[in-house]
């Protein structure tokens, strides 16, 4: 084989290559934007596909705001507020998302419920009728669980109780942030 | 190449996108490995609202996956997967298993809590670089450099051009949204203060800082600043084309994710992590080359990989055993090494100590021989160090070894084993 015939054998599979990897892209690109687009265009997350619709419509003035604390009593009875993202640390700032999304009982609301959920709606006739933060124990449980896995019964913060206090902002005015809603209580 | 001004923007080079896939799946590697999956586990699967595509699983999955075990094994599934992809071993399929376990983990605490984008953009980078030779610079599987293919620049530049558009569309798509859906009231002086106390309330956020409670006070001055971060999120895109606004687009990033941390307590690390696809990698690296611990490094490095394995176009004429193997008789190591081939080979092979025909071999095989064994094949080819070793097995009979230590899996470590051996064996010589 001549040097020149290398030469012209290297180039064609550069050129090759190089439509090769163009195909590879542009199907990665559709494949990225695609989906972005009809997501942005339709302002809806169908995850992985994301529209970055954070903090879209911004605080209103006259609305409402329902908040949550976590606060456990030790055995000492001193009542202490719990950061819960120590807790369960991979979920973050999600931690809101899920105690929101629990005192709503969303997860009942699923077209295709846990079984365990479907027994629970079975019982109680439907979700509606279901009282708020059916599941709350469970969670509040869960959480107990593992803060006192970290703090024995010796600890003077080993939990005998938690909760979840929910509280309002009637929006309004920049005062009066604490209005008390309800609350969900699990003995450990 | 690609031509005119995609080209300009997407010339770059292996190690550029060798180092981001480092940091990209450096960055979730760390993360995970410091978070607590058991704890995780404990949370109630009835709680679970499985989002998007983690609708595919069945409850049955979700209910032996939230237990201690079902944990344990995801996250070593995500740690073993996202150590390969760091350090680039079997990167091809290293790096799609971690961008699939990694989309799966992050859509599972969405299920959870709520859709929020911190790390969306990181995954989306996983995605890009599974499908892009990211492992052809910082990686195991770079180690035996001669087999890495030889790829236009175009290849290594358009991932991270990709990744700088998607990182844009992020920021560019958010303000358009806030637009589209809130319109002028967006400007509102309340808009700012009462999400950012909102968001102060609970204490179910990453931080509790309160100085949200202090925005009413300066409420008529918000509006030019949530316009000004609008302007930043729609001039964002110029990062990517004009270099010279491009750190001042960063920059403000960097401030408005911390103010928005101390606002808002909530911290999209992720996303700030990600802004490590608009660095100057080459340049970066040309930097650390010129510094003094970096040049040692490298130069030890450069010297530990320089010994060639092949001789492309270099053949060994007057040769006529059907492949020899030849060893450097002062090394006592290689003698115990070839001692050992011979017991294990299912048929004979040829051996002899280089010195015995160092006059019939071309200079640039004799300038490493005290460096690597090597096999001369029936057509007079030479092939040196790991390469040597598997045409040994190969020549003896032993080819399933043989073809199993030339796989992806095994190539690099045996490499560097070899490498490694005849460096300590050369410097434990009488005369060194």
């Amino acid at each position: 084989m001549t040097l020149d015939s290398t030469a012209q054998q290297n180039s064609m599979s550069q050129i090759h290559l190089t439509s090769r990897f163009r195909i590879k892209y542009t199907i990665l690109t559709l494949a990225f934007f695609l989906p972005l687009i009809w997501s942005f265009a339709k302002v809806r997350n169908v995850y992985p596909v994301t529209s970055w619709n954070v903090m879209t419509r911004g605080g209103e003035f006259g609305k409402g705001y329902t908040y949550f604390v976590l606060r456990g009593e030790s055995v000492s009875g001193d009542l202490i507020d719990l950061p819960a993202v120590k807790l369960t640390d991979a979920m973050r700032s999600r931690t809101w998302g899920l105690v929101a999304a629990t005192a709503n009982n969303d997860s009942l609301k699923l077209r295709s419920p846990h079984p365990k959920n479907v027994a629970l709606l079975a019982a109680g006739g439907n979700v509606e009728s279901l009282p708020d933060g059916v599941l709350m124990k469970e969670l509040l449980k869960s959480w107990g669980e593992i803060f006192n896995e970290r703090h024995p019964p010796s600890s003077p913060d080993h939990l005998r109780a938690l909760q979840i206090d929910c509280y309002r902002w009637p929006g309004g005015q920049y005062s009066n942030y604490s209005e008390f809603v309800q609350s969900w209580r699990q003995e450990l | 190449m690609a031509p005119g001004t995609l080209g300009r923007f997407t010339r770059s080079t292996p190690a550029a996108l060798g180092i981001l896939r480092v940091v990209i799946n450096g960055v979730f590697l760390i993360s995970i490995a410091a978070t607590s999956f058991d704890n995780l586990g404990r949370l109630p699967v009835t709680l679970l609202r499985p989002v998007g595509v983690l609708q595919l699983f069945s409850w049955s999955f979700y209910d032996r996956l939230m237990t201690s075990r079902g944990m344990a094994t995801l996250k070593w599934a995500l740690l073993l997967s996202l150590f390969m992809s760091t350090v680039g071993y079997l990167t091809p399929f290293s790096t799609k298993l971690s961008a699939l376990l990694v989309i799966f983990y992050q859509g599972l605490l969405r299920s959870f809590g709520h859709f929020n984008h911190d790390e969306i953009i990181g995954i989306y980078f996983l995605i890009v670089l599974a499908f892009s030779p990211c492992g052809d610079a910082f990686s195991v599987d770079s180690w035996p450099s001669n087999r890495i293919e030889k790829r236009p620049l175009f290849v290594y530049g358009y991932p991270i051009l990709l990744m700088q558009l998607l990182l844009a569309w992020s920021y560019f798509s958010s303000a358009l949204i806030k637009l589209r859906v809130a319109g002028f009231a967006y400007f509102s002086p309340d808009n700012l203060p009462i999400l950012a106390i909102y968001h102060s309330l609970d204490n179910l956020h990453d931080t509790h800082f309160r100085l949200a409670f202090w925005l009413p006070t300066i409420r008529q001055y918000l509006p030019f600043a949530v316009g000004l971060v609008l302007v930043w999120e729609l001039l964002f895109p110029l990062a990517v084309f004009w270099k010279r606004a491009r750190w001042w687009i960063l920059g403000f990033g960097v401030v408005f994710h911390l103010v928005t941390l101390l606002l808002m307590n909530f911290f999209f690390a992720y996303q700030l992590a990600m802004y490590v696809v608009f660095f100057d990698w080459p340049a970066i690296i040309r930097w650390c080359r010129r510094r003094r611990v970096f040049k040692g490094l490298s130069s030890g490095w450069r010297r530990f990989r320089m010994v060639p394995e092949n001789f492309p176009g270099i053949r060994v004429v007057g040769f006529e055993k059907k492949g020899m193997l030849l060893w450097d008789r002062e090394c006592r190591f290689c003698a115990c090494v070839v001692s050992g081939l011979k017991r294990i080979a299912r048929k004979p092979f040829a051996e002899s100590p280089y010195q015995t025909i160092v006059a019939t071999l071309p200079q640039p095989v004799t300038r490493w021989s005290k460096c690597q064994a090597y096999w001369i094949s029936e057509q007079g080819e030479v092939s040196g160090g790991s390469t040597a070793l598997i045409d040994v097995l190969e020549g003896s009979g032993r080819t399933m070894l043989a073809s199993f230590l030339d796989t992806a899996a095994c190539r690099p470590i045996l490499w560097f084993g070899v490498r490694f051996v005849s460096q300590v064996a050369h410097k434990r010589r009488p005369e060194n």
